[in-house]
C-alpha cells in the first residue's frame, strides 16, 4: 500500500531536479504536469491558429516560420560555434536561387529542388569554410561579409543572363509547392506545413546541442585554443557548423522563395543577414529558445510598430520606418539585455517556478 | 594610349576615394578598438548634410565646417549615448552596436533626404585638362592627393604627439591606461569624433567623384574591403590596399562589366587575407588580439 | 611605528553581487616602507590592491563593507583616476604594458606632462638600448623593467606591485628587487609587494600579512614571520628535521591550529 502511495505521489509531484532513473537525465526536457498542460495547451493553440488569424497575420505567422528555420542555422553557427557569420542572406539567396533554377531548368518537384536546395547549400558552407577557419571575430565577420558581396552579385549575374537569354520579363517566378497529390496553394496549408518543418529543424538542433557536436561547438566557442589543446578536432567541429548553418539557411531560402513564387537577388541584401543576426541577438545567443523568441520579436515588433505609425507623415517610406524600428530594437536590446529575451524569459520563469524560493539551481541541474 | 591614360585616371581618383573613405574605419579602429560599421551611413549623412548646408549658407567653407562640426557633435553623441554604456562588454557588442547605428543613421537618411541624388558643388568644378584625348578633372588631382595628405597627417598625429599614442594605448588596453594616467574618457570621445569628422570629409570628398546618392553606402561598404587589404590598424596600408583595389576594380569594370564589378573588391579581399590575414601592411598580432 | 599610509578596515569585497573575494581584511601600510603581502593563489592579494586604487569597477566588484583610508582621507570607492592622482600606482600581475607601442611610446604615455619621459633611461639604464623595440617583444624581465619605469614616471607616493617574480627566473627578480629597492631609497616612496614569493618578499620587507581564502590570517613584522613555525613551513618551505609530514598530514595539521596568535 506504501509503495502504491510513493509511486502516485512519484508521479504527482515529478520534480526537474530529483531525478531517479537514467532514462530521466537522457529525456529532452523534463516533464511535471504543468509542462506537459502548458505544452498541449500551447500545441493546440499553435496547430489551430490559421482558424482564427487571417490574411496579414497569418502571412506573418508565415514568415516568421521561415525566418525561424534560418535562424536556427544561424544560431547553431554563431551562438553555438561562436562563428560570427553574416552570411546569411547569401545562403538564402543560394537556396531560392538553385529551388527556382531546378524547377526552371529540370522541371522538378519541389520536394527533389528543396533537397537540391539543401545539398547546395551545405556544398557553399562548405566552401566557405575554408577561408573562414583561419580567421576569428571581427575578421570572420568580414569574411563572411565578403562571401555575401561575391554571392549576390555572382547571383544577381545568373538572373540577368536568365532575363537576357530567355527573355524572362520578370524574374523566375515558382508555382505552388506540391508533394504528390497535396498542393500548398493557401496560406494555412504553408502554415501547417512550415510549423512541422520548423518543429522538426528544432528538434534536430535541440539533438545536436546535447550530441557530441553540440559540446565540440559549445567548447570551440568558449576557447577554441584551449580545445583544440584538449583533443577536439577544431576544423572539422567548425567546418561541419558552418555546413549545418548554410544547409537549413538554404532551405529556409528555398521555402521563401516559393512561397513568395519569386526568386529575386534583391531580396537577399546585407539588411537580411544583419536582421538574422539580430534575431539571434535580441532572442539571447546560443539558445534555441531564443532563436524562437529573436524570430518572433525581430519579424512581428517592426511591422506591429509601422502598422501603429500608418497614416502619419512618415508612413510614406515604410520601409525606413521598418529600419528605423529593427535598429531601435538592436539597440536597445544591446543596451538593457545583452544576454536576450531568453534570459529575460529565464528570470521570470524562474521566479514563479522556484517561489518561494530565491536561488536557482547550479547549471547543468536542469535544462 | 588613350585608353591606359584613362584607366590611369580612374585608378587615381577611384583609389583615392576608397583610400580616404577607408581612413575612417582605421582611424575608428586604431582609437577605439572597435570596426565601425556605421560609417557607411555617416558618409552618406554628411555629404547630404553638407550639399544641405551649402545650399543654406551659400559659402563653401561656411558649409564644410558647419558640417564638420555636426559630425563632431553627433560622433560624441554616439559615444556618450551608446558605445560609453557598454564599457566592460566584450568587443562584439560595441561592433553590434555600430550596426544597429547603420540602420538608424540610413533611415533617418532616407525619411530626411528621400534617396535624392545630389551634386555637390564643390569649387572648382569644371576645370579640368586633356591629357592624350583624355579630360583629366581637377577634382581627380583632389581625390588622389587628399589621402596621402591624410595618411600622413595621421601618421604625424599617432606616432609623434602624446595624445595620438595615448589614444593608441587606450584601444589596446584601457584599463591599463587608465592606471597609468590616461583620460580614457578624452581618447574614446575624441577617437568617435575624428572618425565622424572624417566620415563628413570623406562625404564631401565622394561627391568630387560623382552625384551623391545612397550608392555611396555600397561604395563606403567597399571601402571597408580596402582597409582591411590594406590591413585594418595600419594607415601606411591605405594607400597601397586602394591602389590594388581600385586598380583590381577599373580592369573589372573595362573587362567584366560594371556588375561583376562589384564583388571584386571582395574577392581581392578574400584573397588577400587568405595569404596574409593581417592586410598588406597591418601587423601580425593584430589578428590574434581579435 | 612611523605614519600609516593606507589604512585597510574590515573590508570586504564582493564579485558579480554573489562571491566574497575579501572580508575583514584589516591591514596599515607604512609610509616609507616595504609591506608584503603573501598567500597563495586566490586568497585575495590581488583583490586587495584593486580595492586600493579603485579598479573593482570594471570587474563588477564592489566594497561591500569597511573603510579604506590614505593618510586618513577615507578613499573607499573613490574611482581610478581620483586615486590616481593621489599618487597610488599599481603595476598589474598580466598585462602592465602596451604590447603594441614601442617602449619609447610606452613611456611617454605613462609619463604626466610635466615631467620629461626619458627620466625612466637613468631609473633604468637597460631601457635606452630597447628604446624603438614594441614592448610586445621584450622578454620578461625587461616588460617587467617597463612597467616599474612606467609607474615610476608619475612619481607615485605609494607603488604597489602585483606579483613582481611571476614567471621571471630568480637572477632577474633578484635584480630587479634590488633596484626597486634603490629607487624606493632615492625617491622615497612607499613600496607595497604582494608576492606568491614568500622568500623574497619577506627578505626585504619591514612588514608582512599572509592571506588566506580572503582573509589576514597573520601579522608581523617581517623577521617573527620568518621565524614562525607555520609559515616557515607552508610559505617558506622549511621541514624540521627528518620527518617530511605526507601531504594528508600536513592537511590536517592545519586545519587543527590556528594562525591568530
Amino acid at each position: 500500500m506504501f509503495e502504491v502511495g510513493e509511486a502516485l505521489g512519484r508521479l504527482w509531484r515529478r520534480s526537474p531536479y530529483l531525478r531517479t532513473h537514467y532514462a530521466q537525465e537522457l529525456q529532452l526536457t523534463y516533464y511535471t504536469n504543468f509542462r506537459v498542460a502548458a505544452l498541449g495547451l500551447g500545441g493546440l493553440l499553435l496547430v489551430g491558429l490559421p482558424l482564427w488569424a487571417h490574411g496579414y497575420l497569418l502571412t506573418l505567422a508565415v514568415f516568421v516560420l521561415i525566418y525561424l528555420i534560418g535562424a536556427v542555422g544561424l544560431q547553431v553557427v554563431t551562438g553555438l560555434a561562436g562563428q560570427l557569420s553574416l552570411g546569411q542572406a547569401a545562403f538564402m539567396a543560394v537556396g531560392a536561387f538553385v529551388g527556382g533554377a531546378a524547377h526552371f531548368h529540370l522541371g522538378t518537384p519541389f520536394p527533389v529542388n528543396a533537397l537540391l536546395a539543401v545539398a547546395t547549400g551545405g556544398f557553399c558552407g562548405y566552401v566557405l569554410s575554408f577561408p573562414a577557419l583561419r580567421f576569428r571575430g571581427i575578421y570572420l565577420a568580414v569574411v563572411t561579409l565578403a562571401f555575401h558581396f561575391i554571392v549576390i552579385t555572382l547571383l544577381r549575374e545568373y538572373q540577368l543572363f536568365l532575363q537576357t537569354r530567355f527573355g524572362t520579363l520578370r524574374d523566375i517566378v515558382l508555382p505552388d509547392p506540391a508533394f504528390g497529390p497535396l498542393v500548398l496553394g493557401s496560406d494555412r496549408a504553408w502554415y501547417w506545413f512550415l510549423l512541422a518543418a520548423a518543429l522538426a529543424v528544432l528538434l534536430m538542433a535541440a539533438n545536436l546541442v546535447r550530441s557530441p557536436y553540440g559540446r565540440a561547438w559549445v567548447a570551440i566557442r568558449d576557447h577554441d585554443v584551449g580545445a583544440e589543446a584538449v583533443g577536439l578536432d577544431v576544423r572539422w567541429y567548425k567546418r561541419r557548423a558552418f555546413v549545418v548553418s548554410s544547409a537549413l539557411t538554404a532551405l529556409a531560402g528555398c521555402l521563401h522563395a516559393y512561397y513568395t513564387h519569386t526568386v529575386s537577388a534583391d531580396n537577399y541584401g546585407l539588411t537580411l543577414a544583419v536582421m538574422y543576426l539580430a534575431m539571434v541577438i535580441v532572442g539571447g545567443l546560443g539558445s534555441l529558445r531564443g532563436a524562437v523568441w529573436g524570430t518572433l520579436f525581430v519579424v512581428l515588433t517592426p511591422e506591429l510598430l509601422s502598422g501603429l505609425l500608418r497614416g502619419t507623415a512618415i508612413a510614406r517610406d515604410p520601409e525606413a520606418v521598418r529600419m528605423a524600428v529593427f535598429a531601435g530594437l538592436l539597440i536597445t536590446f544591446l543596451l538593457a539585455e545583452p544576454k536576450g529575451l531568453e534570459a529575460v524569459r529565464q528570470r521570470v520563469w524562474n521566479y514563479f517556478e522556484l517561489w518561494p524560493f530565491k536561488y536557482r539551481p547550479l547549471e547543468g541541474s536542469r535544462r | 594610349m588613350g585608353e591606359v591614360v584613362r584607366l590611369l585616371i580612374d585608378l587615381a581618383s577611384l583609389g583615392g576615394l576608397y583610400a580616404f573613405l577607408a581612413a575612417g574605419y582605421v582611424v575608428a579602429y586604431r582609437t577605439s578598438g572597435v570596426v565601425n560599421f556605421a560609417y557607411p551611413a555617416c558618409v552618406l549623412v554628411g555629404a547630404y548634410l553638407t550639399a544641405s548646408l551649402y545650399e543654406l549658407t551659400d559659402s563653401w567653407p561656411l558649409a564644410l565646417a558647419a558640417g564638420l562640426g555636426l559630425g563632431a557633435l553627433a560622433g560624441l553623441g554616439f559615444y556618450l549615448g551608446l558605445l560609453r554604456p557598454l564599457t566592460g562588454q566584450p568587443r562584439t557588442s560595441a561592433v553590434m552596436m555600430t550596426v544597429g547605428l547603420l540602420f538608424l543613421i540610413e533611415a533617418l537618411a532616407r525619411l530626411n533626404w528621400r534617396g535624392a541624388t545630389v551634386f555637390m558643388p564643390l569649387p572648382g568644378a569644371g576645370t579640368g585638362w586633356t591629357v592624350s584625348g583624355q579630360l583629366v578633372r581637377a577634382h581627380d588631382l583632389a581625390l588622389a592627393a587628399a589621402p596621402v595628405g591624410l595618411a600622413l597627417l595621421l601618421t604625424l598625429f599617432y606616432r609623434l604627439t602624446r595624445l595620438g599614442i595615448s589614444m593608441r594605448a587606450v584601444a589596446e588596453n584601457p584599463v591599463l591606461a587608465a592606471r597609468r594616467g590616461v583620460d580614457i574618457e578624452l581618447a574614446l570621445g575624441l577617437s568617435w569624433v575624428v572618425a565622424t569628422a572624417v566620415a563628413v570629409l570623406a562625404g564631401v570628398l565622394a561627391g568630387a567623384k560623382g552625384p551623391v546618392n545612397p550608392g555611396l553606402v555600397q561604395v563606403s561598404i567597399k571601402a571597408f574591403a580596402v582597409a582591411l587589404v590594406g590591413g585594418l590598424d595600419s594607415v601606411a596600408g591605405l594607400v597601397p590596399g586602394a591602389l590594388v583595389v581600385a586598380g583590381a576594380e577599373v580592369l573589372a569594370v573595362r573587362y567584366l562589366g560594371p556588375h561583376l564589378a562589384e564583388a571584386v573588391p571582395f574577392a581581392v579581399l578574400l584573397g588577400v587575407l587568405t595569404l596574409r590575414p593581417w592586410g598588406l601592411c597591418g601587423s601580425r598580432e593584430e589578428i590574434y588580439r581579435v | 611605528m612611523t605614519r600609516a599610509l593606507v589604512e585597510l578596515q574590515g573590508v570586504e569585497v564582493v564579485y558579480h553581487r554573489v562571491a566574497t573575494a575579501i572580508q575583514g581584511v584589516s591591514l596599515t601600510v607604512a609610509s616609507g616602507g616595504v609591506t608584503a603581502i603573501i598567500g597563495v593563489n586566490g586568497a585575495g592579494k590581488t583583490t586587495t590592491l584593486k580595492a586600493i586604487s579603485g579598479f573593482l569597477g570594471t570587474e563588477d566588484a564592489r566594497v561591500t563593507a569597511g573603510r579604506i583610508l590614505f593618510e586618513g582621507r577615507e578613499i573607499t570607492g573613490w574611482p581610478p583616476h581620483r586615486t590616481a592622482r593621489l599618487g597610488v600606482a599599481l603595476v598589474p600581475e598580466r598585462e602592465k604594458v602596451f604590447e603594441t607601442l614601442t617602449v619609447e611610446e610606452n613611456l611617454r604615455v605613462s609619463c604626466p606632462p610635466d615631467r620629461d619621459w626619458s627620466e625612466a633611461f637613468d631609473l633604468f639604464p637597460r631601457l635606452a638600448e630597447l628604446r624603438r623595440r614594441p614592448a610586445g617583444y621584450l622578454s620578461g624581465g625587461e616588460k617587467q623593467m617597463l612597467a616599474l619605469a612606467m609607474a615610476l614616471l608619475g612619481r607615485p607616493r605609494l607603488l604597489m606591485v602585483d606579483e613582481l617574480s611571476l614567471g621571471l627566473a630568480p637572477a632577474v627578480t633578484a635584480r630587479l628587487l634590488g633596484e626597486l629597492l634603490r629607487l624606493r631609497r632615492e625617491l622615497g616612496f612607499t613600496l607595497l609587494l604582494v608576492e606568491q614569493n614568500a622568500a623574497i618578499a619577506l627578505a626585504v620587507a619591514d612588514y608582512g600579512y599572509v592571506m588566506e581564502d580572503g582573509r589576514v590570517v597573520f601579522a608581523g613584522t617581517a623577521e617573527r614571520l620568518r621565524q614562525h613555525g607555520d609559515i616557515r613551513e607552508f610559505y617558506l618551505g622549511y621541514r624540521e628535521g627528518e620527518d617530511v609530514r605526507s601531504y594528508r598530514e600536513v592537511k590536517q595539521y592545519r586545519r587543527k591550529r590556528r594562525w591568530w596568535s
